[in-house]
């Protein structure tokens, strides 16, 4: 800004209380963008999905990274589309009479100073808190401004957030149809009931946390896998007396227990789940 | 000269409200007109009244020239008008024995011209004052002469349709700043007219500016303060115009030129120091309306060149 006009000094100082004011707005938007795609995210169980996989990494806390910078970039994009500068934030009358003498504020005629004084005179009487609270959102007969309006839009959203995201660890994640590795072992005893199960911690290995969805089938990335659990696989399994079965790989006797490996069925599930399906069965396997 | 303009700045809302008192003793009601006409002395640029007959069309030009310190002529066209009868002739004068060329000036050589009922003279004389309204200079023989400022020409014409007229082409039509159109009177302002012009007191009107003064209010109308952005949205309407659904011919630049300068002369009479976007759409119409020329279609569809306005202004 140059010129010798008086009401450029007090437009200067406007002009740094507008700067912040939009670094805020821009950073509110950002907040409540950021907060509405982390709820979405709560909702589709994103956040449940990367704590349970990657529980201690970095990457358990990626759906809020990733909703933070798409919040930023959205209040990006938001404000170049809703592009707007200082006048803007003044009242009508006073927008159209500071932009004209700033448009000519290098010309010195009779009128221009007339006006130079004019604008100068009432934009000295306004400050920060007008300029904020010029911006407002109508409702009806109401308005409201934006600032505020936006303020707390984001502390109920974040509220939100972080309600539904507790509620959702203690409730929604563990379902009450899936069960404890406990209560598989109780019914799994129940099932053969020859002989009672070592008691929970006798075999000296334990696994703490939860198994989620039915044993007998995994669903991962939409492939639906059947976790097959042999006869006298693994270590501390009890075998029973069945009916002769033919495999492809191994016979086996009635009623006699033989350790079978598993490698065939681990290899003949797709190579990204093969870990998770092998791992699997060695928790449940180690916990009885 | 600069604490002249400073006093006429200040004293400009108190010479306007006198203009408009004194008007208002002759001309009922015609608020409008009243400034649309102010608008062009202001920014020293022709105007075109146009009116169905009886309307008062003359009266207000004669009451305006009155109310100024200028020197005012009429012209009554017809069509056996010739242009020598606008600009002068000259003439063969003996003086001491001796005979010579002695120029005669017509009414033109005035700085308020009223020619009424433009559209009645023959296109030769129209042209020929229309030439001394854009060139503001008379040429005779080898002679030109130049006019003094201020000059306007306040021309009033009746609806074309109406028979025993010229109408002017639209590259004539182009040198005059404003439009303006005087509608009938309310059934009030009838009855005031009534009783005024009905009984013996024939109201008269008082000079209320100098020549000096209105040169100063000119000068300082050309200073008003626009925005960029007004002069941007100026630029986009008349631009528009050129490629509007439905007209056949745009404006201008010239246009530009006189919306800019008319919304100047309206801001300074309204008292305020710089031009909003209300006087920008208030004085298109009368800039703006007799330069668009509609397409065929568009008048057989009954659609008005004030109602291509009011879109293009919507649309800025």
């Amino acid at each position: 800004m140059d010129g010798s006009y008086e009401f450029l000094a007090d437009l200067r100082r406007l002009l740094g209380v507008y700067r912040w004011f939009e670094q805020s707005l821009y950073l509110l938007n950002a907040g409540i963008i950021a907060s509405l795609i982390y709820i979405a995210a709560l909702f589709l169980g994103i956040p449940a999905f990367f704590k349970f996989y990657w529980q201690d990494s970095f990457f358990a806390a990626a759906p809020a990274i990733f909703s933070l910078i798409l919040g930023l970039l959205g209040a990006k994009l938001l404000g170049q589309w809703s592009k707007s500068d200082l006048f803007a934030h003044l009242d009508e009358s006073l927008s159209e009479e500071t932009k004209a003498a700033y448009d000519n504020r290098d010309s010195d005629s009779v009128v221009m100073r007339s006006l130079a004084e004019d604008v100068k005179m009432r934009l000295s009487k306004v400050g920060a808190i007008d300029l904020i609270n010029n911006r407002r959102l109508n409702f009806g007969d109401k308005s409201v401004p934006i600032f505020q309006a936006k303020a707390a839009a984001m502390v109920l959203l974040l509220t939100f957030a972080v309600i539904f995201s507790q509620s959702q660890a203690g409730e929604e994640i563990s379902p009450q149809p899936f069960k404890s590795l406990t209560d598989l072992r109780d019914r799994a005893a129940d099932l053969f009931g020859e002989e009672e199960l070592p008691e929970e911690g006798a075999s000296g290995q334990e696994i703490s946390g939860e198994i989620y969805g039915k044993p007998s089938l995994a669903v991962l990335e939409e492939v639906n896998l059947e976790l097959v659990l042999y006869p006298g696989s693994a270590a501390g399994f009890r075998s029973k007396e069945t009916d002769p079965m033919d495999r492809l790989f191994q016979t086996s006797e009635p009623g006699v227990g033989v350790a079978v490996p598993t490698d065939l069925y681990i290899e003949s599930l797709p190579p990204q789940h093969r870990e998770i399906i092998k791992r699997y069965f060695e928790n449940l396997a180690t916990s009885f | 000269m600069r604490d002249d303009l400073i006093n006429i700045y200040k004293d400009a809302p108190a010479i306007f409200e006198t203009i408009r008192e004194e008007i208002g003793k002759v001309v009922v009601g015609q608020k409008s007109v009243v400034e649309q006409i102010l608008v062009g002395i202001l920014a020293g640029g022709h105007t075109l009244l146009e009116s169905n007959p009886g309307l008062g069309k003359t009266l207000l030009v004669k009451t305006i020239a009155s109310t100024t310190g200028l020197n005012f002529s009429r012209i009554q066209c017809t069509p056996d008008l010739m242009p020598a009868d606008i600009t002068g002739t000259t003439l063969i004068e003996e003086v001491e024995g001796s005979k010579m060329f002695r120029f005669e000036q017509g009414p033109i050589f005035a700085n308020i011209v009223l020619a009424d009922e433009i559209n009645r003279a023959s296109p030769r004389t129209q042209s020929a004052m229309l030439e001394a309204m854009q060139e503001k200079q008379v040429t005779v023989g080898k002679n030109t002469y130049k006019l003094e400022a201020p000059f306007f020409v306040l021309a009033t014409q009746n609806p074309i349709e109406m028979e025993g007229t010229f109408p002017l082409p639209e590259a004539q039509l182009d040198r005059f700043l404003l439009k303006v159109f005087i509608d009938y009177p309310s059934s009030e302002e009838e009855y005031e007219i009534m009783e005024r012009y009905t009984g013996h007191a024939e109201p008269k009107v008082e000079r209320v500016i100098t020549r000096r003064e209105l040169l100063s209010l000119q000068q300082l109308t050309r200073d008003v303060p626009i925005s960029d952005d007004l002069k941007r949205a100026a630029i986009k309407g008349v631009i528009s115009t050129r490629s509007w659904d439905g007209v056949e011919y745009g404006v201008s630049p010239r246009a530009s030129i006189g919306l800019i300068l008319a919304s100047k002369a309206r801001a300074l009479l309204a008292g305020r120091d710089y031009v909003s976007r209300d006087d920008l759409e208030v004085m298109a119409y009368p800039i703006l309306r007799h330069r668009i020329i509609l397409s065929f279609d568009s008048e057989r569809r009954g659609v008005t060149t004030d109602q291509v306005i009011s879109d293009i202004l919507k649309s800025i």
